[in-house]
């Protein structure tokens, strides 16, 4: 029996000297939403990357539900990148298109939904949306699918407090219990209240996993405060 | 899912291509209609002119205008090329490569679609732009003594079957061989061409930085080495035909030679780097 998401002894060097992540060895398991947290440089974005197959380990494995990362796993894994890869001149619709021709997992009917609520109008073209919106965008892509594993990278960063709000509800709602979350990003404070589990990483290594829970019981106060004071400058 | 990919890939390309096409042939029926025009005519019928510098300006027009509309062709072939090489660096390996590569598909797939797509653009390219010169070069004919397309064609084949018969005559050799070699090369080339042009900005991935910049001068230098493998194995065959015994049909032979040489190292060129490529992006990806 395999855990949901295995990495044994994963390292990922750029020349002979540095380790964007450093044997990392770590197994996480269904139906928890995971904060994956760590200063600039820490190697959170190199560890997603390579679930995600945009980037090979130099060494190590990374196994989803026993399986290497490659066409199947993709089918399974929803992944929200920290930048726009949307071609600039493709309407949404033809996006929504694309999606729907690639994941069998992808609901175009949630899709719109999220887009009417949003007031995206799926006729406007990439290129003419604001940098928030193009977020949304592909926020909405990536939570229509109802994969096994989201995995999404700073998904919070470019947009407004009140599309924060949504966008946090979106991913409440749109996931199912059996899948789990591995969320990225700075802004613990506005996250929190929806971790089951954290994953501390500095320098590429893992330094801490504990649930949300365990972290404010032992240490008497929230994640975003541990954090701050785990990673004092 | 190999189907959906080339579906897409058409769809993405078909515009700029699309495009391409429409402006080669509204440039042509601009072309066309000035051979049929009463100025082409009047340029044709010098006894009734006044001035005798209008025949000899209308020539110098001519080749002129026949000499843009063809670099024009070129260009918007080449142009062509370039527009399919950015595609691909684009999709493959900046931004827009976080979808293609999460694509639950496999990287041989995604390749094939990129080269088939590109390599099958390329001959649309190249026979619609045969055709347009095809098509002007008739009707200037045509125009110039007054007879029809068709009698021009009939006359045109005459010619081609006495030229032949005297091939044959004087040398004894067909002429099927060079034909069919330069068929092949005219439907292998396009795919061959878009083969080592991706595969060498695919190249370009081996570098830490100025991924793009180190792909165009690993297709320049890949290029030159097609060059200099070509020559040397055409002066290995020349050579070899030289040393024997030399009869009439010594240069047509050599010209096949040539075309089978050219059309071998980039047929060779185009499997290895496809395959390199494959093994780049399942094994060696690591976009920034």
């Amino acid at each position: 029996m395999y855990d949901f998401l295995e990495l044994s002894n994963v390292t990922k060097s750029y020349g002979y000297n540095i380790n964007a992540v450093d044997q990392l060895s770590i197994s996480l398991p269904k139906g928890k939403i995971i904060g994956l947290l760590g200063p600039n440089g820490s190697g959170k974005t190199t560890l997603i990357k390579m679930i995600n197959g945009i980037l090979r380990p130099t060494s190590g494995e990374i196994l989803l539900s026993g399986e290497k990362i490659g066409p199947e796993t993709k089918a399974r894994i929803s992944y929200l990148p920290d930048r726009t890869y949307l071609t600039p001149g493709d309407n949404i619709n033809a996006v929504l298109d694309y999606f729907e021709d690639f994941y069998e997992d992808f609901s175009r009917e949630t899709a719109m939904k999220m887009l009417e609520d949003l007031r995206i109008d799926p006729r406007a073209k990439m290129k003419t949306l604001s940098k928030g919106n193009k977020e949304k965008v592909q926020l909405i892509l990536v939570m229509s699918r109802r994969a096994e594993l989201y995995v999404l990278d700073e998904p919070i960063a470019g947009v407004d407090p009140a599309a924060r709000d949504y966008i946090l509800r979106t991913i409440l709602n749109n996931y199912h219990q059996d899948a789990s979350i591995l969320i990225s990003t700075h802004l613990i404070s506005d996250i929190e209240q929806i971790l089951d589990e954290v994953l501390f990483m500095r320098q590429g290594k893992l330094i801490l996993y504990s649930s949300a829970a365990a972290i404010r019981e032992q240490q008497g106060k929230s994640v975003d405060a541990y954090f701050r004071e785990v990673f004092a400058c | 899912m190999l189907g959906k990919l080339f579906k897409h890939e058409f769809q993405r390309t078909s515009k700029v291509g699309g495009l391409l096409l429409i402006i080669a042939a509204c440039v042509t029926i601009l072309g066309a209609i000035y051979l049929v025009s009463p100025l082409f005519h009047g340029m044709l019928a010098p006894d009734d002119m006044r001035n005798p510098m209008i025949p000899i300006v209308g020539a110098i027009l001519g080749f002129l205008g026949l000499l843009s509309y063809s670099g024009m062709l070129i260009g918007l072939s080449v142009g062509f090329m370039i527009y399919l090489g950015f595609r691909f660096y684009k999709s493959m390996y900046s931004d827009e490569g976080y979808l293609t590569h999460t694509l639950p598909v496999k990287s041989s797939d995604i390749l094939i679609a990129k080269v088939v797509t590109g390599g099958v653009w390329m001959l649309i390219m190249t026979i619609a732009m045969t055709l347009m010169v095809a098509f002007l070069m008739l009707l200037g004919f045509a125009e110039v003594r007054g007879v029809s397309i068709g009698t021009i064609i009939t006359s045109i084949k005459d010619t081609l079957e006495i030229f032949f018969g005297y091939i044959k005559e004087f040398t004894g050799m067909k002429l099927t061989s060079s034909g069919i070699m330069l068929l092949l090369m005219f439907f292998i080339t396009p795919f061959a061409n878009i083969s080592i042009l991706y595969g060498a900005i695919t190249l370009g991935q081996y570098s830490w930085k100025n991924k793009g910049l180190m792909g165009i001068i690993a297709y320049l230098g890949i290029r030159m080495l097609m060059s200099i493998v070509s020559g040397i194995l055409n002066l290995g065959m020349t050579v070899g035909r030289m040393s024997g015994e030399i009869d009439a049909g010594i240069s047509l032979s050599l010209a096949n030679d040539k075309y089978f040489t050219t059309l071998l190292v980039s047929v060779l060129f185009a499997v290895i780097l496809f395959v390199w490529s494959i093994h780049v992006v399942r094994d060696r990806l690591n976009l920034e």
